[in-house]
């Protein structure tokens, strides 16, 4: 097989995010470190009403007598074998925290995400084959107002013209308060509360992926493959749909999945304007009440998350494009 | 037949030049739009001298009349917090901006230019900042570090430097290998000369394109920053005039909606005028410098 294939690749790909992770552990260490005052009430945090037990319990336990160096291992060790920390405020581990939570997230970023790579490829995709159209300079137009646009500030505007004024989608939190039905109904009440933060989000990115469409689908048309599928005397249908499609799709679910990073914080602040209860939410309840170990464990596993969503996009190329294998 | 038959892919002259029509009629505007909002930050509160943190007014007034953007829930003057806004916004974006180019550019250059295990070192460490969500990041230190225009500042170039780096190595990846660098070598220059008088001149288009985009991103991140409750305190703020109003959104929707189209209208001024500077130094390419 050697070392074109597959499994070698995803292998390494693997291995190589090893050291990222250690930067990553690092980097909040030395952050945890640089804030000003005392490093045990920063693993504490401020609002964990910290007694002298509690401090010096926690001196103990992160080895705060000790050098930097075994403080750092000490941290590290806790940090692989799933301790982020514990939040005094919310009184529950913090990947315990994490994990309620994430659902819910996971939830508004996967239908924000597919709706927008599903909407942005077809209006490119469409737009490429007339782009000297009004269409086509509207999704120029709309691609830079999408991404000047606060996505904070959308949302707000989208509550208050589809949720005040045209009282159509609720534009808070998940599930109507109260409300006790069947699974059907339930999971039509979390899809109605679902429209307005998934579109807000699901706009910005429309706005960036339909103009990146365009732009390749425009490059692949003019390619020589095309241009031989066309004198093969296929249909102009079946040549951008099955043909040119593949290739266009794939520099837009490459950003896609690089930008996850920014969806991790859109999420953060569409889900403060819409009380969306995932970990966004939950990111902003621990900087309100500085519960430093919440916010770092975030920060530790949205990081990681970044990590698992590259090595998928890297993995998904590897895929539909054997040539990158030997990389 | 479908209108592809018909249409060239390749876009004609005629086409292009009315792109580049509407290009310059969008950066036009794009600049207009810049200067007022740079002439609002510089003379605005010496023309409309009114303190947006005092509660001068009836809650909840419309605009119009006496209160032009009319008041917020504590009564204070909405267009009094665009104008002192607009400063805080132009000064956190624009040095911030600098700070992000200043060690993107540390990082690229030297990485683009020795490369070997320098660049394998300062890359990895690009490596690490790219995969932190930035937002978060820059949420955290100001955080830990308490929110000072200071801090955010410093929290935002750190968060989003990485597309800078990547820039900046490519470019001198490709300029280093040029004759006037072999030349400059030639005559015995040593590397930092190298690099600041031979190549960074050279590299300048790509980077005051990176430049005015970082401008707008660092916009946006200080809203988003004042937004969540995490602003300089001191200073009034779009993003904290949004965040702070957004729960009477039934009774005062133009306390949210004002602050929101400045923020919006700032950052796509730049926005035009970084596209306009992209295709000034690049006419012949497609492509979009976006870091």
């Amino acid at each position: 097989m050697g070392s074109h294939s597959l499994g070698w690749y995803i292998l390494r790909r693997m291995l190589q995010a090893v050291p990222v992770i250690v930067g990553i552990v690092v980097l909040n260490f030395s952050l945890l470190h640089l804030a000003p005052g005392d490093p045990a009430m920063v693993y504490i945090g401020e609002s964990g009403g910290a007694t002298e037990e509690i401090l010096k319990a926690v001196r103990k336990e992160f080895g705060l007598d000790k050098s930097l160096a075994e403080q750092l291992w000490i941290y590290g060790k806790k940090i692989l074998t799933g301790d982020f920390g514990f939040s005094y405020f919310q009184g529950k581990p913090v990947l315990e925290l994490i994990l309620e939570k994430i659902p819910a997230t996971a939830l508004l970023i996967l239908t924000s995400m597919f709706v927008a790579i599903a909407v942005g490829v077809l209006t490119g995709v469409i737009v490429a084959q007339r782009p000297t159209s009004v269409s086509s300079a509207f999704i120029t137009v709309f691609s830079l107002m999408g991404w000047a646009m606060p996505a904070f500030w959308l949302g707000i505007m989208l509550i208050l013209i589809f949720s005040l004024y045209f009282p159509v989608f609720p534009g808070h939190g998940m599930v109507t308060a109260g409300l006790e039905g069947t699974l059907g109904e339930t999971l039509k009440d979390v899809l109605r509360h679902l429209v307005l933060p998934a579109s807000t989000l699901a706009i910005i990115y429309i706005a960036q992926y339909s103009r990146m469409s365009r732009t390749s689908m425009l490059e692949v048309l003019g390619s020589d493959y095309i241009r031989t599928a066309r004198s093969k005397g296929l249909s102009e249908r079946k040549v951008v749909y099955k043909h040119a499609l593949r290739n266009a799709v794939l520099p837009v679910v490459t950003i896609a999945g690089m930008q996850f990073g920014y969806l991790i914080a859109g999420a953060v602040l569409v889900e403060t304007v819409f009380s969306w209860p995932g970990m966004g939410r939950l990111m902003f309840d621990g900087i309100l009440r500085r519960d430093y170990p919440l916010i770092m464990g975030i920060l530790i596993f949205s990081s990681s998350l970044v990590i698992v969503a590259n090595l998928v996009t890297d993995i998904l190329y590897g895929v539909l494009d054997p040539r990158i294998r030997r990389r | 037949m479908p209108a592809l038959e018909r249409e060239t892919t390749r876009p004609t002259p005629l086409v292009l030049f009315w792109r580049r029509h509407f290009k310059n009629k969008a950066a036009l505007l794009g600049l207009v739009i810049l200067t007022l909002v740079l002439l609002t930050s510089l003379i605005g509160p010496f023309l409309y001298a009114v303190n947006p943190f005092e509660m001068l007014g009836r809650k909840f007034l419309a605009p119009g009349g006496k209160f032009f953007l009319g008041t917020d829930y504590l009564g204070r003057d909405v267009l009094a917090g665009i104008i002192q806004g607009s400063r805080t916004s132009l000064l956190v974006g624009f040095t911030a901006a600098a700070m992000m180019m200043t060690i993107g550019i540390f990082f690229g250059a030297l990485a683009g230019y020795f490369g070997g295990m320098v660049e394998e070192a300062l890359m990895r460490v690009t490596e690490f900042f790219q995969v932190i969500p930035s937002f978060l990041l820059a949420m955290v230190v100001v955080a830990l570090f308490q929110p000072t225009l200071g801090t955010i500042i410093v929290a935002i170039s750190i968060s989003t430097w990485t597309g800078t780096a990547r820039i900046l190595r490519a470019e001198f990846l490709s300029l280093r290998e040029r004759d006037f660098v072999t030349a400059a070598k030639a005559l015995g220059s040593r590397s930092l000369r190298i690099i600041l008088r031979e190549i960074l001149p050279n590299a300048l288009p790509p980077m005051i394109v990176n430049a005015s985009l970082g401008v707008g991103v660092a916009i946006l991140f200080e809203a988003g920053l004042s937004f969540l409750g995490l602003g300089d305190p001191n200073v009034m703020s779009w993003g904290f005039m949004i965040g702070s109003s957004r729960v009477y959104l039934r009774q005062a929707w133009w306390a949210v909606t004002f602050p929101g189209l400045a923020i919006f209208f700032t950052v796509l001024s730049l926005s035009l005028v970084g596209d306009w500077l992209n295709d000034f130094f690049n006419p012949k390419s497609k492509g979009r410098i976006r870091g």
